[in-house]
C-alpha cells in the first residue's frame, strides 16, 4: 500500500483513488501533511462552518511575484441558488480539515451572494481585491 | 471544467463566465497553467517541465516545484523537488529558467512516482534547501 505511513483514516479513501488512477499523483498526494499538491487541491471538497458540503475547489490562482496562492476558485453545484457557478475565494478563508478530508470555510451562502461582482479585470484590480478580502473578512494576500 | 448536477439554471451565460476561462493575468496565474510549463537552464537548453507544485497549506505559499527532467539527466521517472525561489519566469522563452548546474541537479534529492516523501519533515526539507543553498520557504 502506497504511503500508508502518511495517510489518515479520513483521507485514505480519496488517496487510494488517486493512487489507483495515476502513478504520478502518488508522490504528491499527501493531504494530511503541511504541504499539499496543487493537483490534489483541485477537486477537493469544501465544507461550511457546520460541516455541510457546499462545493469544491475548481482551480487556484497564484500571485506570480510572491509565489503565494491568492484565490481558490470554487465551483458550486447550483443548489445554493447562487447567480454564478464559480466564485473566487481568498485562500486565507479556507483551512484544511483532516477529519473532513477537505477544506472548511466560514464564508456563508449570503456572503457569496453579496460578493463583489467579478469581471475580466478583477484580478488586476486592487480595489476589487481589497473589497473581496474585506467582504470575506480575511487579510489581503499581498499584505502577508 | 465540469458542472455538478443537471440544474437547468446553468445557462450559456454561466458557461461564458470569465472566471473559468481566465487562467492568467499580469499578476496572477492558475496553478494548472504552472504545471506543464517548460523549464530551461541559463544557456536556454530545455531541461524538462514542472510536474506539480507543492503548497504550504497554512501560508498558501508555493514551497516546491516538482520537476520532471525526464531523459535529460538520464534519470527516468524521478522528480526533483526544487525550492520555488529557484525558478524565474522568462517571458521570452515562455517558461521557467533555473540557474542550477546539471551536476548539482544530478546529486539532488529526488523522489519516484511511488514514493511518499516526508513533506512537512523539516529534516528532509532542510536537506533539499541545503543542497540548492537556498533559504527554506518557512523562513522567508
Amino acid at each position: 500500500l502506497l504511503f500508508s505511513r502518511n495517510v489518515g483514516a479520513a483521507t485514505s479513501a480519496r488517496s487510494l483513488t488517486v493512487g489507483g488512477e495515476d502513478a504520478m499523483a502518488k508522490a504528491t498526494a499527501h493531504p494530511n501533511r503541511s504541504l499539499i499538491s496543487s493537483e490534489d487541491v483541485e477537486g477537493t471538497e469544501v465544507y461550511d462552518a457546520a460541516g455541510k458540503n457546499i462545493g469544491q475547489i475548481d482551480h487556484l490562482m497564484i500571485d506570480k511575484m510572491s509565489g503565494r496562492v491568492a484565490y481558490a476558485v470554487m465551483s458550486f453545484g447550483g443548489f445554493m441558488g447562487l447567480a454564478h457557478s464559480h466564485y473566487p475565494v481568498p485562500w486565507a478563508a479556507l483551512s484544511y480539515d483532516t477529519s473532513l478530508g477537505g477544506f472548511r470555510t466560514n464564508i456563508s451562502e449570503q456572503q457569496l451572494k453579496d460578493a463583489p461582482k467579478f469581471s475580466d479585470d478583477s484580478y488586476t484590480d486592487r480595489d476589487w481585491e481589497t473589497r473581496t478580502h474585506e467582504h470575506d473578512r480575511v487579510p489581503a494576500h499581498w499584505g502577508l | 471544467l465540469h458542472y455538478v448536477g443537471h440544474a437547468s439554471g446553468l445557462s450559456l451565460i454561466e458557461q461564458g463566465h470569465p472566471m473559468e476561462k481566465l487562467d492568467e493575468t499580469a499578476s496572477l496565474i492558475s496553478a494548472s497553467k504552472v504545471t506543464g510549463t517548460n523549464v530551461y537552464n541559463t544557456e536556454g537548453e530545455h531541461l524538462g517541465v514542472v510536474h506539480d507544485i507543492m503548497l504550504d497549506k497554512l501560508s498558501g505559499k508555493i514551497a516546491y516545484a516538482l520537476m520532471s527532467f525526464g531523459g535529460f539527466l538520464g534519470m527516468g521517472e524521478r522528480y526533483h523537488p526544487l525550492p520555488w525561489a529557484a525558478l524565474k519566469y522568462d517571458t521570452l522563452q515562455g517558461g521557467y529558467v533555473v540557474g542550477i548546474p546539471i551536476e548539482q541537479l544530478k546529486g539532488a534529492p529526488t523522489l519516484g512516482g511511488d514514493e511518499g516523501p516526508a513533506w512537512g519533515d523539516r529534516v528532509y526539507e532542510t536537506r533539499i534547501h541545503d543542497h540548492y543553498k537556498m533559504p527554506p520557504y518557512w523562513a522567508t
